[in-house]
């Protein structure tokens, strides 16, 4: 599968293998089990920190999804589809 | 405790505890207005200005779109909204005055003044005895008030001469002179509000943002030295007898060619007496 020689579940073994997401804002909620669902006695500056980071990722990962929305479509040569043949 | 925070806590202590879920639950807390804005030609109500500067906000000041977030969650009125978003960003350097005005780019000062406007002398009184000085006075016809280029011209040289004096007053006074001709090179101080609404605001983009708080801070710089120019003139008649002088040098030099003359200009240190007399 695609030049690289990977097929689509070695490609679902590697996403499966990236380490797990390290936000600053959900490391402070699973840091504060006490505080309900938002807490309130996190500093200013750590707060700020947990939002800008948020927003990026936000920003970044609706990037990623219109970039992938964009993608060229890859004509596929090598799979005979009998059943939607003219 | 309370039955229903110790459900509440051990409802966000297990969602937490599946990656997947804090992470939406962080969003919720942290950014739950991510996505773009609709287009919204204009807000017409006060929900779509709260939306619309919560938009804004959340790129040009994340801190205050977070406090004004937690202010949302505890019930804050759009007044109390519009008091917080304001006062904040002022404090960033940006005078937003009303909340209102956020979706139009960033607003800005406009201290202009405009001498052929019969309204200016009426609104500063306190200026009309340095503008005799160059021949300006809204008298006898202020309704049709034309000021000659020429005058800007002279004013233009006044002006320059000024800033190099060792005195600072001087140098106040010749800020007072390029404010009251429109001569600053700082847009806030040189544009009234017609023209200043004539152009295309600046965005809330952050190079736009540091832009803008550059021509703020220095238009207020200039704006604190015309008073300061103003106060200091106004109190030594003296001296605008000796602006008034060397103004009539330059006048009289008009039209000839090569033409020489050596400004002068007094340094008196205090309001002199004839000043502390009429106040007294």
């Amino acid at each position: 599968m695609f030049s690289a020689g990977m097929n689509a579940n070695q490609l679902r073994d590697c996403l499966l293998n990236l380490p797990p997401l390290e936000l600053l804002g959900m490391t402070l909620l699973q840091s504060n089990p006490h505080a309900g669902f938002f807490p309130s006695d996190v500093p200013r500056e750590t707060l700020k920190t947990a939002v800008v980071e948020m927003i990026d990722y936000g920003e970044r990962c609706q990037h990623a999804a219109q970039r992938l929305s964009k993608l060229t479509p890859v004509p596929i040569t090598t799979i005979d589809l009998w059943e939607y043949a003219l | 405790m309370n039955d229903l925070v110790v459900l509440q806590q051990a409802l966000a202590h297990t969602i937490n505890a599946d990656p997947v879920l804090c992470l939406a639950h962080a969003v919720a807390w942290l950014d739950p207005l991510h996505g773009e804005l609709d287009d919204m030609d204009m807000p017409e109500s006060e929900h779509d200005t709260v939306l619309v500067a919560l938009h804004i906000l959340r790129r040009a000041f994340p801190e205050i779109y977070f406090d004004a977030l937690q202010a949302i969650r505890q019930g804050a009125s759009y007044q109390r909204l519009d008091h917080l978003i304001c006062d904040a960003v002022q404090a960033q350097g940006i005078p937003l005055d009303n909340l209102e005005w956020i979706g139009w780019g960033i607003p800005l000062p406009a201290y202009g003044a405009l001498l052929d406007d019969p309204d200016f002398y009426t609104t500063h009184p306190d200026v009309i005895p340095v503008l005799e000085c160059f021949g300006i006075s809204p008298q006898p016809n202020p309704y049709n008030i034309v000021i000659p280029d020429v005058t800007y011209k002279v004013a233009d040289i006044i002006a320059d001469d000024l800033l190099k004096q060792p005195e600072n007053y001087w140098r106040q006074v010749a800020w007072l002179i390029r404010w009251v001709t429109s001569s600053t090179n700082n847009s806030c101080v040189d544009w009234d509000e017609e023209m200043m609404s004539s152009v295309q605001p600046l965005s809330w983009d952050a190079d736009d943002i540091a832009f803008a708080r550059e021509i703020v801070e220095e238009a207020d710089g200039i704006m604190a030295d015309v008073h300061a120019g103003l106060t200091w003139i106004s109190q030594n008649p003296t001296s605008l007898e000796v602006l008034s002088r060397n103004v009539q040098k330059i006048y009289q030099t008009k039209g000839q060619k090569n033409a020489r003359y050596q400004l002068e200009w007094s340094c008196p240190t205090q309001r002199d007496e004839r000043g502390t007399q009429s106040v007294a």
